[in-house]
């Protein structure tokens, strides 16, 4: 197999520079689950080599066709999966997608993470991999911790925070 | 026992890293950080940033010679943006020090034969370019500049070489004439001239026939599309009339002319082009983009003209600070927009110029193309006031010159268009454009609103669609993505395998099994065959139908439950399109129930090929057959056949890795035992050990062989298919006495064109068989000239 000419950063007998080097959109985040069964060593490890991606700051409306376009722009799908509230089963405003290979979703972090869906700007973050049950919000409520107690008004998550709603 | 890493510990083994102060690595690592910053942003002036770092330098030259070496050779190959601060460096150090000099140039031409030989040309460039400017900084004598150029250009002498390896080494020369055009005439015109008549010589007898294959837009005006050795030439020829005077590029070094020309110089050794060898692949020829001129911004500062030597020097700038930044997209459009020149210039629009030219460059662009828009995106927010609006001009003129914009670059368009807009409320001034609702729908313009209001739905919703076009676009409104369903209504009693639907719909819906579902379906007649074949599941499109419609009108709910359902009754799939033709009919009826829904279509093409319900052949035949001829010329038709040729590319190079890795594996295993056991003459034993991994060897071996015969038939069935398609009609035109070049024709044949281009390398391995057998003499010449377009871009 032959590859065109252009050459990658690392050659040979030169080696790259730190600076060219620089990948701060996909590096890892401070971001560690809590609920993650294992040491933070075996954490960080899955999420170095995952293909997933968390995102969060969806609409309650957006759409898993929605997600697969966007997400689909830095390379192939292997799944997405839907945020769910516990107890209602509805979408609440996160989802997770994996990609089959982490070259893509490493695109994903850099050019598709901080922009818009649904006319909300999304955050992606490292996964380290789905597990049954984490589908679902971790909130009192059932919903995601960040709606219990957010003071605002967000049309697109269910209007006020649900601390707010019960008073 | 779980494994904690130091950095969980409190400080504890912590002491002894602040002790140390002075480690070799982190001495180079400040010596790569203080080298690689000069030239940024800074309270003091570029010239004394430049003289306390040569002091430093200079100092540290005992010790840490070699990676000083190391890190200048780099940024010479790697910042070529900064190409004139670091020469003018290496001058300061070499006026100081003349053996560190000598090593520099030795080195550097280590590197760049090195570079030559593993095909990093484009690299190379840089170095060649590096080593030019040298000569500016007295660090290299101009007579020996010369003669490597001379040798450079004797390449264009060799015969039996591919073009492509001559026009390498006369860029290579021609490119570096703006930065040392000047000196070098200034010591050695006659020679200079000699080369230059050489070059011109060159630049008349080789072919072109590339060209077209490579062009954005078929029409010259307004700007025309050149050849990018055209283009070099014609503005090395006009630097030469304006006898080598070069105002734009920065050049550091002339401050330091004192000190520099009091330094000594070395001569480049001779330098022996490395031969042309079966392995060398070189850089595809190139064609100039360009969208603007000095009409385009009239209050602003003057865009250099298409064929000054400016105009080329900035967008080569601009490529490169793309290039070396392209994962930091905050990191890529600061450093852009701070490009030096800014008010000379109009930047903006060279900014916005070189961007497009890298999306819709031919065969593809360098990056990922979400990288585009996200980069845009970044500067709308960094100058707030002025890009937003150059990039509206720039879509305006796009949108005008849509009638001759090559195939390709239109569906980049589209995805970058519709990207762009979904991040900003998708706001647009559509009815500017209503024009294109009194055309034709299968025009340009029409299409492209029409594919990409397709593409915003996608991003949002169809009512969102409605809502945010005027309402004279409704012709051009995307279909509202339901799915259609054949036995949904009551008036459809009486169609065959009606009663079967319902029975299927009850079925799965109380959870039945696949050998359930193959009970209720046995009873299909099938209106093919006169004798019924009871055991097998011969081809039987009613039974398909029956099947498809129903289980993907369950689960039209979405994606996952789609795909929920093609996982659970993959057996039934399986059997039923077992045949050709079984495969064919699954998807055209895939295609009936979600022809509204073309994102539904693809993913679950997607799917089923994953999940070996269909094969690529199968895929490839149902995107020409004549179900399909309606919608063959929308945007998603090609996705899912790109799509489809990459899947079948991955799946060639996985299996590939595979057998590599495994032979890795017994190689070790024989070297493992060799070192071993020298003296053990147990031959039986290793054969033994060998065994599973020969087999697996083997296996593998024959895996990969029956995936790139599969895969060459994938190409081999999408060209018979163009070729007939194109035929039929290049033969009713002639006949008929119409005009060949209907839009159809031209989005067909630039079809042709995209797989030749898109998946150049793959086919590169068939040129025989495709000379022999399909692209033959006898082929009309429309045809044969998209071939004949492909093979002239390695020649």
């Amino acid at each position: 197999l032959r590859w065109p000419a252009g050459g990658s950063a690392a050659m040979c007998s030169g080696g790259t520079l730190s600076i060219l080097r620089s990948d701060s959109y996909a590096d890892l985040s401070q971001y560690r689950d809590q609920h993650f069964r294992g040491t933070r060593y075996d954490q960080e490890r899955l999420l170095r080599k995952s293909c997933t991606l968390y995102v969060g700051n969806l609409s309650f409306y957006t759409t898993e066709e929605q997600i697969h376009e966007l997400f689909g722009k830095s390379g192939d799908i292997k799944k997405v999966i839907m945020g769910l509230d516990k107890v209602k089963k509805t979408a609440c405003g996160f989802c997770f997608v994996e990609y089959y290979a982490r070259g893509d979703a490493e695109n994903a972090m850099r050019y598709i993470n901080g922009t818009r869906l649904d006319d909300r700007i999304i955050r992606t973050d490292w996964d380290a991999g789905f597990k049954e049950g984490r589908q679902y919000g971790r909130g009192r409520s059932g919903g995601q911790v960040r709606d219990e107690y957010r003071q605002d008004y967000d049309a697109g998550r269910g209007g006020y925070g649900k601390t707010v709603q019960c008073q | 026992m779980s494994r904690r890493r130091h950095s969980d510990d409190s400080d504890a083994g912590q002491p002894h890293k602040r002790r140390r102060t002075s480690e070799p690595s982190e001495i180079e690592e400040r010596l790569e950080s203080l080298i690689c910053r000069v030239g940024e942003k800074s309270n003091s002036s570029l010239e004394s940033n430049l003289e306390g770092l040569a002091g430093v330098l200079e100092a540290d030259l005992p010790n840490y010679k070699s990676k000083i070496l190391r890190i200048l050779c780099t940024v010479a190959r790697l910042l070529p943006e900064k190409l004139t601060v670091y020469t003018t460096l290496v001058g300061l150090l070499n006026a100081r020090n003349y053996n560190f000099g000598g090593e520099f140039v030795e080195a550097m031409i280590r590197q760049l034969k090195e570079c030559l030989k593993v095909n990093m040309y484009n690299e190379a460039v840089h170095l060649v370019r590096f080593l030019s400017d040298l000569v500016n900084c007295h660090v290299i004598a101009a007579p020996s500049m010369v003669a490597m150029f001379e040798n450079f250009v004797s390449v264009t002498q060799e015969e039996d070489v591919p073009q492509v390896r001559c026009d390498w080494y006369m860029f290579a020369f021609l490119s570096s004439l703006p930065w040392v055009g000047k000196e070098l005439y200034e010591k050695k015109d006659a020679e200079m001239d000699r080369l230059l008549s050489q070059t011109e010589n060159y630049l008349k007898r080789r072919q072109k026939i590339h060209v077209p294959m490579l062009q954005v837009w078929t029409a010259d005006k307004p700007h025309p599309q050149e050849e990018y050795l055209d283009c070099l030439w014609s503005q090395i020829q006009k630097l030469k009339k304006d006898r080598w005077q070069e105002r734009h590029i920065l050049r550091p070094y002339l401050a330091f002319d004192s000190i520099l020309c009091e330094a000594l110089q070395h001569n480049l050794p001779p330098f022996t082009p490395p031969p042309h060898t079966e392995d060398s692949v070189y850089p595809m020829p190139r064609v100039i983009f360009r969208m603007f001129d000095y009409t385009d911004d009239p209050e602003g500062p003057v865009m250099p003209g298409s064929h000054s030597v400016e105009r080329f020097v900035i967008e080569e700038n601009l490529h490169c600070i793309i290039k070396s930044h392209w994962k930091e997209r905050k990191t890529c459009a600061a450093q852009l927009l701070s490009y030096p020149g800014n008010n000379k210039i109009p930047l903006n629009y060279h900014i916005v110029e070189v961007i497009f030219a890298e999306l819709f460059q031919l065969p593809s662009p360098p990056h990922i193309e979400v990288m585009y828009t996200t980069l845009l995106i970044e500067l709308c927010k960094l100058q707030p006031g002025s890009l937003p609006q150059v990039l509206a001009q720039a879509t305006e003129m796009l949108y005008m010159r849509l009638d001759t914009m090559n195939t390709t670059c239109v569906d980049r368009f589209i995805n970058w268009f519709s990207h762009h807009l979904s991040n900003f409320q998708f706001r647009w001034s559509w009815e500017d454009w209503s024009d294109c609702l009194t055309q034709d729908l299968e025009k340009p313009k029409p299409k492209f609103v029409r594919e990409v209001l397709e593409k915003c739905m996608r991003l949002s919703y169809h009512q969102r669609i409605i809502d945010i076009v005027p309402a004279s676009f409704s012709v051009l409104s995307p279909a509202n993505p339901v799915c259609v369903y054949k036995y949904g209504d009551e008036s459809n009693r009486s169609l065959p395998g009606y009663t079967v639907a319902l029975c299927l719909t009850i079925a799965i819906k109380n959870k039945a099994s696949n050998d359930e579902i193959f009970g209720i379906l046995k009873d299909v007649p099938n209106p093919n065959q006169d004798d019924d074949d009871d055991e097998g599941f011969t081809f039987n499109p009613l039974k398909i139908e029956v099947f498809v419609q129903t289980l993907l009108h369950l689960a039209a709910k979405s994606f996952s439950h789609s795909f929920s359902a093609l996982a659970k009754f993959h057996e039934v799939f399986k059997t039923l399109a077992e045949s050709d033709e079984g495969k064919l009919h699954v998807l055209r009826v895939v295609y009936e129930v979600w022809k509204n829904h073309p994102q539904m279509i693809a993913v679950l093409v997607d799917k089923m090929i994953r999940t070996q319900i269909v094969d690529c052949a199968a895929v490839a035949n149902w995107i020409f057959s004549s179900e399909l001829a309606h919608d063959f010329t929308r945007f998603y038709i090609w996705e899912i056949l790109h799509s489809t040729i990459r899947k079948m590319n991955k799946h060639v190079l996985k299996i590939h890795k595979e057998l590599e890795e495994t032979k890795a594996r017994l190689a070790r295993q024989h070297k493992r035992r060799d070192s071993d056991d020298d003296d053990d003459d147990d031959d039986r034993s290793s054969d033994r050990e060998d065994g599973p991994l020969e087999e697996q060897i083997e296996r593998l071996q024959e895996k990969v062989e029956s995936a790139q015969s599969e895969q060459k038939n994938l190409f081999l069935v999408i060209f018979q298919r163009f070729i007939m398609l194109l035929t039929e009609h290049l033969v009713r035109c002639e006949t008929g006495g119409i005009d060949v070049f209907t839009p159809w024709y031209k989005s067909c044949i630039e079809r042709l064109q995209q797989i030749f281009l898109q998946h150049h390398q793959i086919i590169q391995q068939y040129m025989v068989t495709l000379e022999n057998l399909l692209f033959t003499a006898e082929l009309d010449h429309h045809i044969l000239a998209v071939f004949q377009q492909f093979c002239a871009l390695q020649a």
